[in-house]
């Protein structure tokens, strides 16, 4: 270790970076610290003046602009995983989360579970465009495709069929609510995993 | 707000500069502080040379450069950048996209000026 990353000014610009690196990937603040350390340690000699140490750092800039550019963080394309618009895979989950939303709502207006299917099918043409923007979103396996496609008739089914059954066995109760928010539950948390996976090829 | 000329290269290197990183260690592998001189000796790719060292991190992240350290006669041991195939691949689809849209722009500019 030479005496130049040990001179105060040299110290002081290297806390204020330590601070503004805060909260980065830890493995990636270690090294933007280490390349800065050495880049002083190459630049000025052991006992270089206090204007030699001024100099070198004006020319590396300010812990801020190093920072802002570690913070910056653009994910770089590597070949073959080109970076594709993410519009597709949010716009059917939108559409599936609309067409849960109302299939929920309506469900509280039937007399009879399976007239939830019959509601449902009056969704067909949106379901129809959710189909198709699942299977063209980049990002997501063919099982998720195939998820996403077949999430919403899955959850009017699943109302429908849950639903009789709560009724056979409970008798008209209010009670058989909860199944069917188990029901939405499900569809919810696999909604959200599908957004996920879209948006982490976006990052 | 018009950006004045510092902010239209800020935004300008972002995106380009990563490959010309990749381009200078195409050739030879090079030491942090020599691809900071390199740099900045124009003025015009690295404002400041602080900020080459977040965009090293990034790029062995992103498995383009690989590091090794190498003992020097004047100092102590330096990290060299080297670049990996994926780097190689990555730098020529570069090249390919670069040129195209190097013409576009210049294309354009003309056509705003006639």
């Amino acid at each position: 270790m030479s005496s130049s990353t040990t001179h105060p000014l040299t110290e002081a610009w290297l806390r204020d970076l330590e601070l503004l690196l805060h909260g980065i990937d830890p493995g990636e603040r270690a090294e933007v610290l280490a390349g800065v350390r050495e880049h002083l340690d190459g630049s000025l000699p052991p006992g270089a003046s206090d204007d030699d140490v001024r100099r070198v750092l004006t020319d590396l800039g300010s812990p801020q602009s190093v920072a802002d550019e570690a913070w910056a963080g653009r994910a770089i394309p590597r070949p073959g995983a080109s970076v594709r618009s993410t519009w597709l895979g949010i716009a059917a989950s939108c559409i599936n989360g609309l067409g849960i939303a109302l299939v929920t709502l309506w469900s509280w207006s039937v007399t009879a579970p399976f007239e939830i299917i019959a509601l449902g099918t009056l969704l067909v043409i949106p379901w129809g465009i959710a189909v198709v923007l699942s299977m063209l979103a980049p990002g997501w396996t063919t099982r998720q495709r195939v998820t996403s496609a077949l999430l919403f008739p899955a959850t009017t089914v699943g109302y429908a069929a849950v639903g009789e059954v709560a009724v056979r066995i409970f008798g008209p109760s209010l009670l058989n609510i909860i199944p069917m928010v188990v029901v939405l539950g499900v569809v919810l948390w696999v909604l959200v995993g599908l957004v996920r996976a879209v948006t982490r090829v976006a990052r | 707000m018009v950006p004045g000329d510092d902010g239209i290269l800020t935004h300008l290197r972002r995106g380009a500069l990563e490959y010309c990183v990749l381009a200078m260690l195409a050739e030879q592998e090079l030491y942090g502080l020599d691809i900071a001189r390199r740099l900045t000796a124009d003025g015009v790719l690295l404002a400041s040379e602080g900020t080459l060292y977040p965009l090293l991190a990034r790029l062995r992240k992103a498995g383009l450069v690989d590091t090794s350290w190498q003992e020097s006669a004047e100092g102590p041991p330096r990290r060299y950048y080297a670049l990996t195939a994926d780097g190689t691949e990555s730098l020529a689809a570069f090249k390919r996209t670069w040129k195209p849209f190097r013409d576009a722009v210049d294309t354009a500019l003309q056509g705003g000026i006639t």
